[in-house]
């Protein structure tokens, strides 16, 4: 029986360019959970209160919300092959900052850089793998963004056993920063030369085209289901550690298992996603996803026993990984 | 959308250092959270006509 629109076979180079984006979205995983994963000893490192350590993230999130605003035309300008250079000069070398940092002001300049070069980074690789993935003619974005979390999961570990053996944070991250140089600069050379569209901007493949007229009651319900969204993730990503160091007091490598238990399930979801959608349908995996959200965080953060709360951050992980796609499916 | 991430480090920052455990701070503010997007994405019931 024909198929329509069967896949095609990529060249040689579109699946070297493939293995490359994979690459990238692996290494800015592993890269980000580095850092991410050992959150507390930097914070005291810097020798800050928790209050003003909210208010560090704080002030370097403005920073990356303004940088996201011009990035679009950033990577346009530049191209995304180029973005993905030169932005991985920024990340792989702010980690040496971050992980310097003894003062507050050195630790946001670092965030910042970093930030700035990942948000980039961010929309050049995306659009690399859809243009590859529309070549293809078979999705591999939710792939792509699977092995990001695999990326997290790996950084995660790898920050929790260099806790564990004592190693200090700028000794740990130069072993990622070679690591990742020696990775990325190889990967990079394989990316696609040249950009398919003319403006960073235009829609995805496949992304339906934005609605003329805004109705305010769907729109407004998106927005706060994404804030909802955003506040979950964040909660198992950047503070899942704090809960284990400063509530229980727990070493350095325990607390970092915080991050790295929200990382496995998010990375199990996303993996398993697309088989659980087909098997039993969108609906029913949607309301898996908020039922195990929910619980996950009750569990994370109320539960008075640290191997319950590594079970909650896991749960709420298998959760919340639905929940943007969804949102962004539901957006198109 | 993007604002909320400068929400939730000021929020729970700033309770965790009162008197609050960093478990509470992020009760308080994330619980909502999941009940505020399980409100926001549930199917809108069929229309009457």
């Amino acid at each position: 029986m024909p198929t329509a629109n069967p896949p095609s076979q990529l060249s040689q180079s579109d699946r070297r360019a493939l293995r490359s984006v994979v690459a990238q979205f692996f290494m800015n995983g592993a890269i980000s959970a580095s850092f991410v994963a050992r959150f507390p000893e930097i914070r005291d490192r810097i020798g800050v209160s928790i209050g003003v350590w909210g208010l560090l993230l704080t002030t370097a999130g403005v920073f990356g919300i303004t940088a996201s605003l011009v990035a679009g035309r950033l990577v346009e300008r530049i191209g995304t092959r180029r973005i993905m250079m030169l932005g991985s000069v920024g990340t792989v070398g702010t980690l040496l900052l971050i992980g310097a940092a003894t003062t507050p002001v050195v630790f946001v300049l670092g965030l910042l850089v970093f930030g700035i070069s990942d948000v980039n980074i961010d929309i050049a690789m995306n659009l690399q793998g859809s243009w590859i993935s529309a070549r293809k003619r078979v999705p591999v974005m939710n792939r792509l963004h699977g092995t990001w979390s695999l990326g997290a999961l790996v950084g995660g570990l790898g920050a929790s056993r260099a806790a564990a053996a004592g190693l200090s944070l700028p000794a740990h991250f130069v072993i990622v920063v070679v690591l990742s140089t020696v990775i990325l600069a190889w990967s990079t050379r394989s990316l696609l030369p040249t950009d398919e569209h003319g403006h960073a901007d235009a829609p995805l493949p496949g992304a339906a085209p934005a609605p003329r007229s805004t109705r305010f009651g769907p729109l407004t319900m998106l927005v706060g289901a994404g804030m909802a969204a955003i506040v979950l993730e964040m909660a198992g990503m950047e503070w899942a550690t704090f809960r284990l160091s400063d509530d229980f007091f727990t070493s350095d490598a325990t607390a970092s298992l915080g991050f790295v238990a929200f990382m496995a399930g998010m990375t199990v979801s996303r993996v398993s996603g697309d088989f659980v959608q087909h098997r039993f349908g969108r609906a029913v995996l949607h309301w898996a996803s908020v039922v195990l959200a929910s619980v996950g965080i009750v569990v994370a953060t109320l539960v008075p026993h640290e191997l319950l709360v590594l079970a909650g951050f896991l749960v709420l992980g298998s959760g919340v990984a639905i929940f943007m796609p969804k949102l962004y499916d539901d957006a198109a | 959308m993007q604002t909320a991430r400068l929400i939730l480090p000021t929020l729970v920052g700033g309770l965790a250092s009162t008197s609050l455990s960093v478990g509470s701070a992020l009760a308080i503010v994330a619980i909502p959270s999941a009940v505020l997007y399980a409100l926001a994405t549930r199917p809108s019931p069929p229309v009457r006509v």
